[in-house]
C-alpha cells in the first residue's frame, strides 16, 4: 500500500513554474529519499504536501485517499520538520512537547506517554527537563522531530534534517530515522547522496522542477548491474550476456557491481538533460 | 485549545524583563500622575469655601483626568505588547507550530487577543490600588469610578485587536509596534480638528469612528448601546481581518 502519492502536482510563482506536473509514489513503512541538487523544488513539494503553501494544481493522497487541505484532519495524518527547527526556544524539552501534545489535542491522560514515546524513539529522554535554547543544533532539530511525532503519525517528511550538523550527530539522526522507520513511513528529502544511500529504501530524483527517476535501493543493492552504452540505454545483466554473445564475443563472466546512488544520479539527470 | 495558548502566551510574556519593566513602569507613572491629582485638588479645594466644593469636582479634577492620562499611556503599552503576538512568530517562523498542528486560525487568533488583553489588563490592575485608596480616605460614590475603569477596559480591548491585527502583516516587531502605534493614534486623533471642516455628515461621521467620542462619553457614565456596539465593531471588525490575514496563505489551496 502507498502511505504517500503525489499526483502531477504543479506550482507557479507568478509566472515561474517551480514545480512541473510532479507525480511519485511512497510506500507504507520504508524511508522514501526525496532527492535533487539545491533549488531543484524539494522543499516546494515538501510544504505543499503539508499544506504550508497552496496547490496551484495536482493531487496529494495519503493512504488512498485525497487530502482535503480546507479541513484540518488531515494534519493528523503527518508530522514534518521542514527546513529549520520551529521551536519556542524560551520552554524547556518536556513543556514544549507537552504544549504540542495541547495543539493536537491529545487527551490529558495520554499525554506524558506520548511524550515519552516521542522521546524514546528521538534517543532525547536525557536532556527532556533543559532548556531549548541551550540545546546543541542536532539535539534542536530531534527536538522539533519529537514535536513532530507527538500525535504518532503515520507518515513523517523530514526536509534536509541532517543539513549543518556534526559527524556524530548525523550518525545519531541517521539512527533514529531507521527507529522510526519501524512504525512509520519517513518522506525524506536530501541532497546529501551517501547520506540516503545508507537510510533510504527508495529514492525519487528531482531536478530543474520535474522527477527524473525512482530507484528501489534495496533491490538496486541486490541486482543491479548496469552497462550505459554509446546511446544510453541501460542494460541488465542477462541482456548484456545476450549481446555479447549475439556479436561472437568470448567471456569468461560478466559480473554484478555495486550501486552507485551518486553515479545513478548524475546518470539520471544527465540523460535528462540529453533529452 | 485556546486556553493552552493563552497560558502559553501568558507564560512567555512572564518570562521576559520587558514585562515586568512595563509594569513597574506603569505604577510608577500611574502613581506619580494620580498624587499630583490628588493633590492638586486638594489644594484647589481648600482654597473654596465650604458650600462652593461640589462631588462632581472631584470626579473631574481627579478619576476622569486621572484615567484619560491611563489611556494616553496605554497608547504605548500597547503596541509594546501586541507587537510580538505575530510578527515574532512569523520572524522566527514558529508560527508553523500551529500551522501543522489542528489548530483552526480562529482559535489562534482568539488566544492572542485574549492573551493580550489579559496581558494589558493585569498591567491595568495595578491602578486598581488609587481608587481602594480613596475607599480608605472617605470616597463613597463610585459610580464614575467603575464607568471610568469600565470604558478603560473597553479601550484597551479595541487597541489590543488593532495591535495584533498590525503584528499579523508583518514579521519585524518594530515596524508592528510601530504601526500599531500609528493606528491608535489615527483612531484617537480622527476627530480632532474637525472644526476646519463645514460638512455636518463628515464631521458626524468621523466623531463617530473616533474612539477618544466614545470613551469619553463613557467615562462619564453614558453608557448607551451606540457606544458598545461601536467598540464591538471596532474589535470585530480587527480580529476578522487578522483571522483573513492568516488565511490569505491559504488562497489558492485546492
Amino acid at each position: 500500500m502507498y502511505a504517500l502519492e503525489v499526483e502531477s502536482l504543479t506550482q507557479k510563482y507568478s509566472d515561474k513554474v517551480i514545480l512541473d506536473n510532479i507525480s511519485f509514489k511512497v510506500k507504507e513503512n520504508t524511508v522514501h529519499g526525496f532527492l535533487g541538487p539545491n533549488g531543484a523544488g524539494k522543499t516546494t513539494t515538501l510544504k505543499s504536501i503539508c499544506g504550508i503553501i497552496p496547490i496551484f494544481s495536482g493531487q496529494v493522497k495519503f493512504f488512498e485517499k485525497a487530502v482535503d487541505y480546507q479541513k484540518s484532519q488531515y494534519k493528523m495524518d503527518f508530522g514534518a520538520l521542514i527546513e529549520e527547527p520551529t521551536l519556542y526556544e524560551d520552554m524547556k524539552v518536556y513543556e514544549f512537547l507537552k504544549f504540542t501534545c495541547k495543539l493536537y489535542k491529545i487527551p490529558k491522560a495520554q499525554i506524558t506517554k506520548s511524550i515519552e514515546d516521542a522521546l524514546d524513539k528521538i534517543l532525547i529522554q536525557d536532556i527532556s527537563h533543559r532548556l531549548i535554547k541551550n540545546l546543541s543544533k542536532g539535539y534542536k532539530q530531534r527536538v522539533a522531530i519529537a514535536a513532530s511525532i507527538i500525535h504518532n503519525p503515520k507518515i513523517i517528511i523530514l526536509d534536509e534534517p541532517t543539513v549543518g550538523l556534526d559527524v556524530s550527530a548525523i550518525s545519531q539522526m541517521r539512527e533514529v530515522i531507521l527507529k522510526l522507520k519501524k512504525d512509520h513511513t519517513v518522506l525524506i528529502s536530501s541532497h546529501i547522496l551517501h547520506e540516503m544511500e545508507l537510510l533510504c529504501d527508495e529514492v525519487t530524483l528531482i531536478d530543474k522542477s520535474k522527477i527524473i527517476a525512482s530507484k528501489n535501493l534495496t533491490q538496486a543493492h541486490s541486482s543491479h548491474i548496469s552497462l550505459t552504452l554509446d546511446n544510453k540505454k541501460e542494460l541488465s545483466l542477462d541482456e548484456i550476456k545476450y549481446k555479447l554473445k549475439e556479436a561472437g564475443l568470448d567471456f569468461v563472466n560478466v559480473d554484478q557491481a555495486g550501486f552507485n546512488l551518486e553515479q545513478f544520479f548524475f546518470t539520471s539527470i544527465r540523460r535528462k538533460d540529453d533529452h | 485549545m485556546i486556553t493552552s495558548i493563552v497560558k502559553k502566551e501568558l507564560r512567555s510574556y512572564f518570562r521576559s524583563p520587558m514585562s515586568f519593566i512595563l509594569m513597574g513602569l506603569f505604577a510608577i507613572c500611574t502613581g506619580w500622575i494620580f498624587f499630583n491629582f490628588l493633590i492638586t485638588y486638594v489644594e484647589n479645594t481648600q482654597r473654596l469655601p465650604l458650600n462652593m466644593r461640589k462631588p462632581l469636582d472631584f470626579y473631574s479634577g481627579v478619576i476622569f483626568k486621572f484615567v484619560a492620562n491611563v489611556n494616553l499611556i496605554y497608547l504605548f503599552i500597547i503596541p509594546l505588547i501586541s507587537m510580538k503576538s505575530f510578527a515574532q512568530e512569523w520572524s522566527s517562523k514558529t508560527i508553523e507550530i500551529y500551522f501543522k498542528a489542528p489548530v483552526s486560525d480562529f482559535s489562534l487568533v482568539m488566544a492572542k487577543y485574549i492573551s493580550t488583553v489579559l496581558f494589558a489588563l493585569m498591567i491595568f490592575s495595578v491602578s486598581l490600588l488609587y481608587p481602594i485608596l480613596l475607599s480608605f480616605i472617605g470616597l463613597e460614590d463610585f459610580t464614575f469610578v467603575y464607568t471610568s475603569y469600565i470604558s478603560m477596559i473597553f479601550n484597551i480591548m479595541a487597541y489590543c485587536s488593532l495591535g495584533i491585527f498590525v503584528s499579523s502583516l508583518t514579521s519585524n516587531t518594530i515596524t508592528a509596534g510601530v504601526m500599531s502605534f500609528v493606528g491608535i493614534l489615527f483612531f484617537w486623533m480622527i476627530s480632532f480638528g474637525l472644526n476646519i471642516s463645514s460638512d455636518y455628515f463628515l464631521i458626524e461621521n468621523l466623531k463617530f469612528l473616533s474612539l477618544t467620542t466614545h470613551f469619553e462619553r463613557m467615562i462619564r457614565g453614558v453608557l448607551n448601546l451606540s457606544d458598545l456596539s461601536y467598540y464591538v465593531s471596532f474589535i470585530f471588525l480587527f480580529l476578522f481581518l487578522t483571522k483573513k490575514k492568516l488565511e490569505s496563505r491559504k488562497w489558492g489551496i485546492k
